[in-house]
This record gives structure tokens, C-alpha cells and sequence, in this order.
């Protein structure tokens, strides 16, 4: 059920006025009712697309929470038999039982693991040895076809996060499944995030909310933004750019220019909008989400912009495989043996680890070469500024007015910009040839003729878009300019003349029928 | 509970709000500024709508519905005169839907009534909504029929075609029909295609696509709606009649037993009686004008001949 579909706001206006009712009837209030009925409508929610679809959320959840149990029994009946213990064999038993714990995390991430990796990266990988052996010249036609469960990755990210943190002995482990099977499928996130902490989440999902007015009117407001930015500015865009981005026609010179930009803006409208949506679904609900968004194209370097775009996969890859990494035997290894030589003993095994984590990134986003390059290609960027920073830090000092100036920031927020559209220009079209084929095209003749004939009979579409990414692009600098002062919140009447202000927009700028406006970009990892 | 409940009020009152100047604004410019699409092919459609209004119930008549080949292929004088019924059409282009046709229609089906329809595989079930728009721009009636019954559909061409009309009524560039012979005032004032058409633009003709009569070229959609549009007939004493549509013999790849195949399937899949033989009327290229089914004046007289031929024996039969 995607949000901008009208069951998704059937379902929706059912559960606002249903989750707010236990607050008012005297028995039912207080009895937790509110987590219950959260937990009905995520498998509801999940559901709608196909039942099927439940049994690998079920058998993830399952796996882990299992997996979780069997850490806090080890850990109780350690320390019970710690108690009668000397400290040698406190040791030996500590030890021990951490021993049976890693060889059940390893046996579990490897299950979980396993579940993303069949539907997700089999047939790509069959393609692969399928190459790999005619290059043998061993004919070869392996092939598999299965359905990709939708946020899939998502889960199954969230899964682990909750594992490893429970491993680690972060939280004690969620006796009720059903509790821990509320927070893992909330309907907000479990298509496309954000990935939420549960020890964030999942106390807000517990709790009892009484309906808050103001947090209501400013959800709706956070609703209505995010289906602006699906309806009026990435859908309008993806009309006129997906013939190119997917091979239909064939983009040149500016053309591809055009694309590159054009997928960067719809991406962002696109995804962030999602984000809006959801998060202000579940604010309407008392729910706060973590955010996803910081403004992420007014960043200055990719280290930052990735610091500022999907914050939470960010968050995920740095707690659960960077710091791991760093941590590891490995790595800790050779920082010993270059303690000699302390630059090489800290950028090397950063370097390593960060390489890892973007490869991570680029398979995590799709079972394409495509993808993985777009990775690499991010990961060259912020492993080169890591490996760079002594040289910048000195340019810094010795030209201090100059970094500071803000013709130097617009300078490095448009070199940036100009990386990432590039960049994506590797993973819009999810197949590494045509790619390759868009980016060959980059200075071929002819573009600005295919523009101006792109422009004819399409001219609402550019009118619509235009109009929206100048809206979202004010929205934005007036967010950054403003993000560290203190904000006085809008007033009631303010946000009604927002909702209507909104709601014309929607109506008069937004495309439904030409594409399909209910499909996030997003939704394909 | 009361912050609750007024949350919802203000809700949707915003809402409203929202449609009115929205809906408010889009209808002044469909129908308070000067007309736009008044020269298209597309008003042919308001004139037999018009005709059909000015139809007399109580008298039993003949509506020929379909696609742009039915449009240049059935002439309703001619055929009135052949069957001694008060004869109408209604149709005018394929990007319409078949599904506006039959909304259309349907205050307009009376006890008696025959309705032939050239079961078209291009007549598919669906609102082509911008051809729509361009027929019922000015026609409040039509207008407000269309945007009340379908307010969604309307709400995702309505403004993007008001963005067009503006632009052009602001920059003085005229709607230029595709067809100078396919324009308003090739239609009288019940909507009959009666334009003189001589000869045929042969060249295209050959690059034309070939058609292979097969069930699977009309979806289940189709067959869903056409037979519960039957049974709508039914239910008012009407006959829905289907029959083939004039189709230029050299674009049909059927053999004869695959063409007497897909006859059989016709007749057992559709509820309404098919009255004509689907090779019936396969026409040589002389009888066509601008495309594979558009027929031109000779091609229209033959086919609603045939056509006349068919419904009287099939009157005969009953």
C-alpha cells in the first residue's frame, strides 16, 4: 500500500480515528490497546501488496528475536553461576558464554542475511557465474526468478541493528514477539525507513498517546509537503526524463546533463518526500520518527553529503559495519604495525574499512553492477577527502577568510552537487551498459535540440516542476540558513492557511494518471 | 475528544477550501473564456449528443456507437432511410473510450432501441480524458456531468489542458486540427460525417500496422463491460448488436478459418448477437480515405448499405 494511493488514506483516516478512541472509552484506557492496534495495521499495511510478502517479514523478525532471547538467557544464567564463582573461573565462564554468543549472532546474521540475499542478489549473481563460465567457454543459462519482498533490506537492516545492540548488551532483549514484531513492521518505516533505533522507537510505540492537537495539525502539514514534492516535483520529473533513464530514447549532450540533474532533484523530492509523509503519518499518531534529511544538497563535501542524506543508513553502516571494522583484529592489527608511521596508521585502516562500507552501500542499494560502481564512486570521494585532510586542514588555516567566505561555500556546495549528479548518473539506470552509454553521450551534439522538442506538448510539466523545485529549493535554504536558531513553531491558523495553500498546490501542480505517482523511487531497494 | 473531532472539522474544511478555487478557477477557464477547441473534430461529438437529446423516447431507435471508424463508416441518414428506423450516432475518436460512449448514451436507451456497435479491438474500455475535455469545452451541461461523475479523472487532465488553452488563447496560436478534412464543420447538426472524401492518402496506408483478429486483442475488460452494457440494454428493452468494422482487406493477416475461429469466439463470449460476418466487411483500398478503417465516402455508403442489410435481416429473424 503506497501512501500516495487513496486505500493508503483510507486505511489511514480508519486507524487515526480508531488509535485515538481507547483514549476516551474509561476501560479501554490505559490497557495498551494503541501498540495492538499499531501492530494490526502494520500487517495490514504489509499485507496489502501480497500476504506472501509476510511470511519473510515473520520469518526475519522471528529469527531474531529468538537469536536475542538466547543472548539474555546466556547472559542470566552467567551471571547466576558468576555469583558462586572465583574470579579466574568468573573469567573462564565470561568467556565461555561470550563464545556461544558470538558463534549464535554469526548463525543468525548469516540466516537473516540469507533471506535478503536469495530474492535480492540470486538471479544477479547466477548472471554473473553464467559470465563468469562462458569466458570458460562453458554455455551456462542459470536462472531465477523470485519476487523481492517489499523493504526487505530495510528490515532486515533493522533486524540486525536490534540484534547486534542486544548482543553488545545495549538493552535487554523483547520477551513478547509481537511487541518486538510491532516495531520491526510499523508501517511508516518498513517500506523505506528511516531505520529507527528501537530503544528510540520502540518506547514511543508502547507508550499510551492521548491525541495532541498540535502535534496532528503539524504531521498533516509534514503529510501534505511530502505528497507536494512526490506529486508536483518528482513525478512531474520523472516524466520527462524516464524514457532517457531508461533507454527508451536516447539522451545527448545536455540532454544527459539534463537527466543527471533532473533524476537528482526527483530523487530527492522524491525519497525525502516519502520521508515527510511518513514521518508526519506518525507524528498525527504521537510517534516521532528519526530523520532522514538535512538538507542534503547544500553540503560542502560527499563525506557530509552522506552525512545529510539518508541520515539513518548513514547512522547504520557507521555503528554496525564501520566501527565494527575499525574495531576489528584486522585493522587493529595493522595500526600496530604502523604505529611507526602514525598518518599511514590512521588513514590505512580507515581507507580499508570505508572501502568495505561503500562497496556495502553500493550492493546494499540493488543486485546491478550499476549500483556498485555508484558505490565505489562515492566511496573513492570520501576516502580520498579522508586521506586528504592533513592538506586540507592546512589550505583551511592558511586561507582562513577565503574557506570561510560564502562565494567558497556556494563554490564547494555546486562542486558537490555536481559529483553527486554525476554520480547519478552510474545508478539511475540500474544497468552498468546503458550507464556507460549515457555518460559516453555527455558531449555528443544534439541536445539542445532534443530539449527544445522535449519541451513541446510538455510544457506543464516543466511549468509544474519548475514551479516546485523553486518552492522546495526556497523551503530549504530558508531551513539551513535558519536551523541553528531557535524556531518559534506556526501558529494554528498559520498552518490551516498552510494545509489549504498546500492542498491547491497539490491539486493544481501535482501529476497522477500520467505515471505512476503511487510507485517511490525508493521502494526498488 | 472535542480537539479531536474539531481537528477533523478543520480537516475538512481545508479541504473543500482547497477544491473550490481549484475546480472554481479550472471551470472559468473551460467555460467562462473564449472556446479554443471549437474548430476540432471533437465538437462532431457534442452535435450527436445533441441529436440524440432531441431524440424522441417513445419512438424506438437505431444508435450506432463506436470509435473513429464508425464515425466515417455509418451514415445515420442513410441508414434511417435503409431500415425506416430514426437513426443516430455517437463516436468520433478511439483516444475517447469506449466507457464515455456509454456513459453518454445511457440516459438515451429507451424500450426498443437497437444499439450497433463495430466491436472495435482499437475501442478500448477507458476515459481518454484530454479528448473529452476538448469536446465538452463551453457545454456546461457536459462539463459538470463529467467532472461531478468522474472528479478524480478530471482532476488529472483538467488542469494541464486549462495550462494549453490558456497559453494558446494568450499567445493567439489557433488549436490546429490533425485533419482538414476531419474538423467541426465536417459534420452536420446531428453529427454525420458528411464531408465529401474522395481518394485516400495511399502511402501512409502501406506503413499502416497489420491486425491479426485473435480473442486476445480485446481484453477481459472489454468483454466484462460490453456484456454488462448489454445487460443495461436488456434491462431497458434495448438490443445491443454487435457487428465488425469496415477494415482495409490488406492489413487483416486472418486466413478464413481463423477469421470463422474468432467469429465462433465472438459469438460465445459476448452476450449481445453479432450481425454481420466479421469478414463481411473487409474493403479493397478505394473505399477507405486517411487510415485502415477510416472509410471515405464510398466506403461509408457501402458499409452502412451492409450495415442496413444486416440489422433489417436480423429484424426479419427476430
Amino acid at each position: 500500500m503506497a501512501f500516495t494511493t487513496l486505500p493508503f488514506l483510507v486505511f489511514f483516516a480508519i486507524l487515526f480515528v480508531l488509535y485515538y478512541l481507547p483514549t476516551w472509552i474509561p476501560f479501554l484506557k490505559g490497557k495498551g490497546v494503541q501498540k495492538w492496534l499499531i501492530l494490526i495495521a502494520n500487517l495490514v499495511f504489509y499485507a496489502w501488496a501480497s500476504p506472501y510478502f509476510l511470511i519473510f517479514l515473520g520469518a526475519s523478525s522471528l529469527l531474531v528475536y529468538g537469536a536475542s532471547l538466547l543472548f539474555g538467557r546466556i547472559d542470566k544464567k552467567t551471571e547466576l553461576a558468576c555469583a558462586s564463582l572465583e574470579r579466574a573461573e568468573k573469567k573462564l565462564a565470561k568467556e565461555k558464554a561470550g563464545k556461544k554468543k558470538k558463534g549464535i549472532l554469526i548463525l543468525a546474521l548469516l540466516l537473516v542475511l540469507l533471506l535478503l540475499i536469495v530474492p535480492k542478489y540470486a538471479s544477479f549473481f547466477l548472471e554473473n557465474l553464467n559470465a563468469i563460465l562462458g569466458a570458460f567457454g562453458v554455455e551456462t543459462d542459470f536462472k531465477v526468478s523470485l519476487i523481492l519482498p517489499l523493504g526487505l533490506s530495510f528490515y532486515t537492516f533493522q533486524n540486525i541493528g536490534y540484534l547486534v545492540n542486544v548482543y553488545w548488551g545495549k538493552y535487554p532483549p523483547q520477551k513478547n514477539y509481537f511487541l518486538y514484531l510491532t516495531y520491526i513492521s510499523y508501517f511508516p518505516h518498513v517500506l523505506q525507513g528511516p531505520l529507527d533505533e528501537y530503544e528510540e522507537l520502540f518506547p514511543a510505540l508502547c507508550e499510551e498517546h492521548e491525541f495532541c492537537r498540535e502535534k496532528a495539525e503539524k504531521g498533516l502539514l509534514r503529510v501534505l509537503w511530502g505528497l507536494f514534492k512526490k506529486w508536483a516535483v518528482a513525478t512531474q520529473i520523472g516524466l520527462l526524463i524516464s524514457p532517457y533513464l531508461s533507454g527508451e530514447t536516447e539522451a545527448l549532450g545536455l540532454t544527459v546533463v539534463l537527466c543527471a540533474v533532473g533524476y537528482a532533484v526527483q530523487m530527492y523530492a522524491d525519497f525525502s518526500g516519502y520521508m515527510d509523509i511518513a514521518i508526519g503519518c506518525s507524528n498525527m499518531l504521537g510517534i516521532p520518527l528519526a530523520e532522514n534529511f538535512d538538507a542534503p544538497y547544500f553540503s560542502t563535501g560527499v563525506a557530509e553529503y552522506w552525512r545529510r542524506w539518508h541520515i539513518t543508513l548513514g547512522a547504520w553502516f557507521r555503528s554496525y559495519v564501520y566501527y565494527p571494522l575499525m574495531r576489528s583484529k584486522g585493522l587493529s592489527a595493522l595500526r600496530k604495525c604502523l604505529k611507526k608511521h602514525k598518518y599511514l596508521a590512521s588513514v590505512l585502516p580507515t581507507s580499508l574499512a570505508l572501502a568495505l562500507v561503500w562497496l556495502c552501500i553500493g550492493f546494499w542499494h540493488g543486485a546491478d553492477w550499476a549500483y556498485v560502481l555508484h558505490g565505489v564512486y562515492h566511496g573513492l570521494f570520501v576516502i580520498s577527502a579522508s586521506v586528504l585532510e592533513p592538506l586540507y586542514s592546512a589550505y583551511h588555516k592558511k586561507f582562513p577568510k577565503l574557506t570561510a567566505s560564502v562565494p567558497y561555500r556556494i563554490f564547494c556546495i555546486v562542486r558537490t552537487f555536481a559529483i553527486v549528479c554525476f554520480g547519478y548518473l552510474l545508478f539511475a539506470t540500474g544497468d552498468i551498459s546503458l550507464s556507460f552509454t549515457l555518460i559516453g553521450n555527455l558531449f555528443a551534439e544534439g541536445g539542445a535540440a532534443q530539449i527544445s522538442a522535449l519541451f513541446v506538448g510538455n510544457e506543464y510539466v516543466f511549468f509544474s516542476a519548475g514551479l516546485g523545485i523553486v518552492l522546495m529549493l526556497v523551503v530549504d535554504v530558508v531551513y539551513e540558513l535558519t536551523k541553528k536558531k531557535e524556531k518559534k513553531g506556526f501558529k494554528s491558523w498559520q498552518i490551516y492557511l498552510l494545509w489549504i495553500l498546500l492542498g491547491i498546490a497539490i491539486l493544481l501542480f501535482g501529476a497522477y494518471s500520467e505515471a505512476d505517482a503511487s510507485q517511490f523511487l525508493y521502494f526498488q531497494f | 475528544m472535542k480537539q479531536f473531532f474539531r481537528f477533523l472539522a478543520t480537516v475538512l474544511c481545508a479541504f473543500l477550501i482547497s477544491l473550490v478555487p481549484f475546480y472554481g478557477v479550472c471551470s472559468y477557464v473551460w467555460l467562462g473564456l473564449p472556446a479554443y477547441y471549437r474548430e476540432g473534430y471533437h465538437k462532431g461529438l457534442v452535435k450527436q449528443y445533441r441529436a440524440l437529446k432531441r431524440s424522441d423516447e417513445t419512438q424506438p431507435k437505431i444508435v450506432a456507437i463506436g470509435d473513429s471508424s464508425m464515425a466515417y463508416g455509418v451514415d445515420s441518414a442513410q441508414l434511417s432511410s435503409l431500415t425506416g428506423m430514426p437513426c443516430y450516432t455517437l463516436g468520433m475518436h478511439g483516444g475517447m473510450g469506449m466507457a464515455y460512449i456509454f456513459e453518454l448514451l445511457e440516459p438515451f436507451i429507451h424500450e426498443g432501441d437497437l444499439i450497433v456497435y463495430p466491436c472495435n479491438p482499437y475501442g478500448a474500455i477507458y476515459y481518454g480524458v484530454d479528448l473529452i475535455l476538448m469536446s465538452i469545452e463551453k457545454e456546461p451541461d457536459l462539463y459538470f456531468d463529467f467532472v461531478l461523475r468522474h472528479p478524480f479523472l478530471a482532476l488529472s487532465r483538467l488542469k494541464d489542458r486549462c495550462f494549453v488553452k490558456c497559453k494558446g488563447l494568450a499567445m493567439n496560436t489557433p488549436y490546429e486540427t490533425t485533419d482538414e478534412f476531419y474538423g467541426k464543420d465536417s459534420f452536420d447538426e446531428n453529427g454525420n460525417f458528411t464531408v465529401e472524401r474522395g481518394d485516400g492518402y495511399w502511402d501512409y496506408f502501406e506503413e499502416c500496422e497489420h491486425i491479426e483478429y485473435s480473442p486476445k486483442i480485446y481484453g477481459d475488460t472489454m468483454i466484462l463491460h460490453l456484456n454488462a452494457f448489454d445487460s443495461l440494454c436488456k434491462e431497458r428493452g434495448a438490443t445491443l448488436l454487435l457487428t465488425s468494422p469496415a477494415m482495409y482487406r490488406g492489413v487483416v493477416d486472418n486466413d478464413e478459418a481463423s477469421i470463422e475461429a474468432f467469429e465462433g469466439w465472438v459469438r460465445d463470449t459476448f452476450t449481445a448477437p453479432l450481425i454481420s460476418d466479421w469478414d463481411e466487411h473487409f474493403y479493397e483500398k478505394e473505399y477507405f480515405f486517411n487510415y485502415v478503417a477510416h472509410c471515405n465516402s464510398a466506403g461509408m455508403k457501402r458499409y452502412t448499405d451492409s450495415l442496413a442489410e444486416d440489422i433489417n435481416s436480423y429484424m426479419e429473424e427476430k
